[in-house]
């Protein structure tokens, strides 16, 4: 079994969302992420966490690990839940609404897009509280295998 | 189209740093102060360069790491493996006592150089100004660094901020040190700064700087409305909407680009590969009216 590495952990509001696009932006590249998949992949973040922001408690945690040859961000939200079904299923014409949109847009650019309530995360413990919130998971391949890590051992 | 009317110096949100800049930058607050340094070491690790913070001898490595990111693996391992390295102009001048302004160049000089045969890309350097209190150095003299500092970005792969604290300058030091450094920072990460000007040809334009999310939507939205409008006002055959010192460009506010220009006549956009990605993820192709066109010179009408 992979043991996860942690990259960074994040607490974040609205005001917190340029340091939280920072921080992925440099341990993505740290772990290997190259452009430009690896802006693509901010975005998606950012995506992520400002729906947290907007629509589900205006919070959100960010944890990003590196599971073998994968990078993964859970990005955990305090708001009533949601599910996958908000998720349009082709892109939203210009005209409408733009729910959705954002998530549309970081399933499209990830490799792995899932949704799960946040009662059955793991990493961040709710105490007694009623269950509520969800986890949005993104998943991004890391191009070619084993990482050169040279400048760690200089 | 000019960065700035009647003006020929950069701003640049201060993740565009790159090899080759010298940057101004001024901090009100603690807060702004660290969050520029933030940017700075996170964009720097994640450019692969070596980063040295030179900042007050006060500041411990406990203290650095804890206000840049306390949970950042990332900024352990840069530290731990030398990446990331804090000192300050007092200790970069030791063992000597008297600044001078050529000694530090030389010093810096000498980083830069080190820094590339330890396998880095380039060295870039954040100054925190308080080192001119600390060393008790006269405000002409640091004008005079400043004027001649430019050797050190020629031939170097080097970027320096310059960080001043408003609140430790006098007005008149901060405007001619403002005024001797060709790039300039957003004051703050997470803003947005949008100019409207007109091309060589008379076409209205419009270039945006900093980053476009959803803390910014609304301005972001109310720059694009104005220069819709001024193409109503003076009818031209195109519009110009230059993304390219955009350090970020969110879902929302692409949107919103894509549905202005799906009613208006003839966009002309200049982004980066990145932008042009999103923006074709989220429907460019549809809008036969709008052009996008890459920093790097690729164009493509969609």
């Amino acid at each position: 079994m992979l043991t996860p590495e942690l990259l960074c952990r994040l607490h974040f509001t609205l005001r917190d969302l340029p340091r939280v696009r920072i921080e992925v932006d440099s341990c993505a590249a740290w772990a290997g992420l190259d452009e430009p998949r690896r802006g693509e992949f901010v975005v998606a973040v950012d995506a992520v966490a400002a729906n947290a922001v907007e629509h589900a408690g205006g919070e959100g945690r960010l944890l990003l690990r590196q599971l073998g040859d994968e990078l993964e961000c859970q990005v955990t939200d305090s708001g009533p839940g949601f599910t996958e079904d908000v998720i349009p299923e082709v892109l939203p014409g210009l005209d409408g609404a733009s729910t959705g949109r954002g998530l549309w847009l970081a399933r499209l650019v990830t490799d792995g897009l899932t949704i799960a309530p946040a009662a059955n995360a793991t990493g961040w413990p709710r105490g007694g509280e009623e269950p509520t919130g969800s986890v949005v998971t993104l998943v991004m391949r890391l191009p070619g295998g084993e990482r050169e890590r040279g400048r760690d051992g200089e | 189209m000019a960065d700035h009317p009647g003006c020929d110096v950069r701003t640049i949100p201060v993740q565009r740093i790159r090899p080759g800049d010298h940057a101004f930058a001024a901090y009100r607050d603690e807060a702004a102060k660290w969050a520029l340094l933030g940017a700075f070491v996170h964009h720097g690790l994640a450019e692969g360069e070596k980063v040295l913070a030179l900042l007050d001898p006060a500041v411990t490595a406990d203290e650095l790491l804890d206000r840049l990111g306390p949970e950042s693996g990332n900024l352990r391992r840069a530290w731990g493996s030398g990446q990331l390295e804090l000192t300050s102009m007092r200790a970069l001048l030791h063992p000597h006592r008297r600044f001078t302004a050529a000694r530090q160049w030389q010093r810096l000089a000498e980083e830069s150089r080190l820094a590339v045969t330890q396998g880095y890309s380039a060295a870039r350097a954040y100054i925190d100004m308080v080192w001119v209190a600390d060393l008790g150095i006269e405000a002409a003299d640091v004008a005079a660094y400043e004027h001649g500092a430019r050797q050190l970005f020629t031939g170097h792969p080097y970027s320096e901020v310059c960080a001043y604290d408003v609140n430790a300058f006098a007005p008149e030091v901060l405007s001619a040190a403002h005024e001797l450094h060709p790039v300039h920072l957003l004051g703050d990460i997470g803003t947005l700064l949008a100019t409207h000007a007109a091309t060589d040809t008379g076409d209205p334009a419009v270039r945006l700087v900093g980053e476009a999310d959803i803390a910014t939507a609304e301005e972001f939205a109310a720059a694009l409305h104005t220069a819709f409008a001024r193409r109503e006002q003076h009818p031209a055959p195109r519009l110009h909407v230059d993304l390219t010192g955009l350090h970020f460009l969110g879902a929302g506010c692409a949107a919103l680009l894509l549905r202005l220009a799906s009613t208006a006549g003839a966009v002309d956009v200049v982004c980066t590969t990145i932008q042009d990605r999103i923006l074709r993820r989220l429907g460019a192709a549809g809008i036969p009216s709008l052009t996008l066109r890459t920093a790097h010179g690729e164009e493509r009408r969609c």
